[in-house]
């Protein structure tokens, strides 16, 4: 099975691959990865790692749809010790769409997660 | 008086749980980092749903790696619905954002994202 007919399995919208869709969902990356049996401590990390890969996918995201003269402003206004409420309005203004942004970045990473895990599995 | 030791205790050792398993805990660790930085490798190798996968040089002004990853840090103060983002994405990679009925109304717009992601643009009607 090539990649692209992966996520077409994954994320084509039939009522048979719905299901198979919620099922992934709902599922723990540590156990998509195969790392159920890992210390405790490992799937912490691994866990902290994979969301920080999901944060970095949704900044990638938001600066290649981000207009040249709002970049400046978003890269001011996003950074370590950013304010709740100034990022809040940045992203209510020029960001309509970020919940979806997040929970799509969020999809991608988990099943590029899982292909990696596939593709460690059969090599 | 001392404690007896076990022959060919190392004190280098003590951290792990017992005998082989400091060792295995590496090798998951490791997995853990390699396979973090397949999928990275396949993230960027499929490009995203309708965008051009090479941006022509000289048309944008390339943002650095490091103003994005400091701008990734950003995000870690950032609120959704009544949780941290981060810890919302957790969640979801956990598979147990559907089960929080606080997160209800989040989990839609969630879903929302993972459908529009592969399936063919945006749906009609529905976005609040």
């Amino acid at each position: 099975m090539n990649f692209s007919s992966f996520f077409n399995f994954f994320f084509f919208r039939r009522r048979e691959i719905i299901m198979e869709f919620e099922d992934f969902f709902k599922v723990n990356v540590i156990d998509l990865v195969g790392f159920s049996d890992a210390p405790e401590d490992v799937k912490q990390s691994f866990l902290q790692s994979a969301s920080q890969t999901v944060l970095e996918a949704i900044v990638d995201r938001i600066d290649f749809e981000l207009p040249e003269e709002k970049k400046e402003e978003f890269y001011r206004v996003f950074r370590t010790g950013a304010q709740n409420e100034d990022m809040q309005a940045f992203l209510k203004e020029n960001v309509p769409n970020f919940e979806e942004i997040v929970g799509e970045e969020t999809g991608r990473v988990k099943a590029a997660l899982l292909k990696a895990a596939e593709d460690l599995k059969s090599a | 008086m001392p404690k007896e030791q076990p022959s060919g205790w190392d004190p280098e050792e003590k951290k792990a749980e017992g005998p082989g398993e400091g060792k295995e805990a590496d090798k998951e660790s490791e997995k853990g980092g390699f396979l973090l930085k397949a999928a990275r490798k396949i993230l960027h190798a499929t490009g995203r749903v309708g965008y051009p996968e090479e941006i022509p040089s000289g048309e944008k002004k390339e943002t650095s790696e490091k103003e994005k990853k400091e701008a990734a840090k950003g995000f870690l103060g950032l609120k959704l619905g009544g949780a941290t983002l981060v810890g919302v994405i957790a969640l979801a990679l956990g598979g147990a954002i559907i089960s929080l009925q606080k997160l209800n109304a989040l989990d839609k717009t969630f879903m929302k994202g993972y459908n529009i992601a592969f399936g063919g643009g945006k749906g009609g009607g529905g976005k609040k």
